[in-house]
């Protein structure tokens, strides 16, 4: 197993609640998780290394854009791993003890624990969590673009409301001044 | 008819197999070592971890549906989505899988047909891939048949 040059912490700073995997096979490969604390916050666990007694993971937090930007292809996970400064690398023996937990520098990391710089999201080998987060995201995309159009609309019917009572108290001066 | 780890599945939480886990006829193609009485070829990760518990298996949450998960075999529905999956997560996947791939999950492709009283089997998923829970004293060495090699 690789040695990693970071500095050895007791906790992740996270309190980490599983959603699910996005990929699987006898066994997660990349796993989601939340913070139970901050449940918008979205972490990932992606199996990297392992010797006699542990099993290593890298832990990653992406934003819901970059998200977005996974699902759809534009960027590749490595890419979205790189933006961060620094990520935890999480040692777990097979009964769920933290062995070891390291923070570590990007640039500290070593290359073989990237995705390949080719692999983005293949939808047909992606576990159905993957796309359950996908079209979640896209759902309250599509939400927040209609709210906002929808209050773009309201503010100028109401712009036109004040116009016309204006317009209406006017003719109703001339009215009463012929 | 019994489950082959009927009595692992008792000590779950979850129901193991799933309920939704139905018997049917179907080919099936798995990856196995080539020599098809290999022990490791028709043996569930739950089974090949009891006896080989190093590397430790790969879990980062302890839930009873994973245990059941780990006590079914892998199958594909077809000769190509086997190949694809396989590749997959060798050329495409964590460096772990890729180097691996040869050791941990096969050399080659077999086929055989499941029958409805060999176990249940989940519904093929995108991938083609489905869970198969045998019953107990079946010999599928005798009833697959290598069709490709996977290492060249």
């Amino acid at each position: 197993m690789n040695k990693i040059k970071g500095i050895s912490i007791p906790h992740l700073g996270f309190d980490p609640l599983k959603q699910g995997d996005f990929l699987y096979h006898e066994g997660p490969l990349l796993s989601h998780f939340i913070d139970r604390n901050n449940p918008s916050d979205n972490y990932f666990y992606r199996w990297v290394d392992f010797d006699d007694t542990v099993n290593r993971w890298l832990i990653f937090r992406l934003s819901e854009e970059d998200l977005l930007l996974f699902f759809n292809a534009k960027d590749t996970l490595r890419d979205l791993i790189k933006q961060n400064a620094f990520i935890h690398i999480l040692d777990l023996d097979k009964d769920l003890n933290k062995i070891q937990i390291l923070l570590v520098s990007i640039n500290d990391l070593p290359n073989e624990y990237l995705p390949s710089q080719t692999a983005l999201f293949d939808e047909e080998q992606y576990e159905n969590h993957a796309l359950f987060v996908r079209n979640n995201l896209l759902n309250k995309k599509n939400e927040k673009a209609f709210y906002s159009l929808l209050s773009e609309e309201i503010a100028q019917l109401k712009e036109q409301q004040t116009k016309t009572y204006s317009l209406l108290q006017t003719l109703s001066g001339l009215r009463l001044n012929p | 008819m019994r489950y082959h780890y009927q009595n692992d599945y008792e000590k779950l939480a979850v129901d193991c197999p799933p309920k939704s886990y139905k018997p049917k006829k179907i080919l099936a193609f798995r990856w196995v070592f080539e020599n098809l009485s290999d022990e490791r070829n028709f043996q569930s990760q739950y089974e090949k971890h009891m006896k080989n518990p190093k590397p430790p298996k790969r879990y980062n949450d302890m839930g009873d549906s994973d245990k059941c998960e780990a006590m079914a075999l892998s199958m594909f529905d077809t000769l190509e989505n086997a190949r694809k999956r396989f590749f997959f997560l060798k050329n495409e996947q964590p460096l772990p899988m890729n180097e691996n791939a040869f050791r941990f999950l096969g050399t080659h492709i077999a086929r055989g047909e499941i029958i409805e009283t060999d176990g249940v089997n989940q519904d093929s998923d995108r991938k083609g891939h489905f869970n198969h829970h045998p019953f107990e004293d079946l010999d599928y060495k005798t009833r697959f048949q290598i069709v490709e090699a996977l290492k060249i």
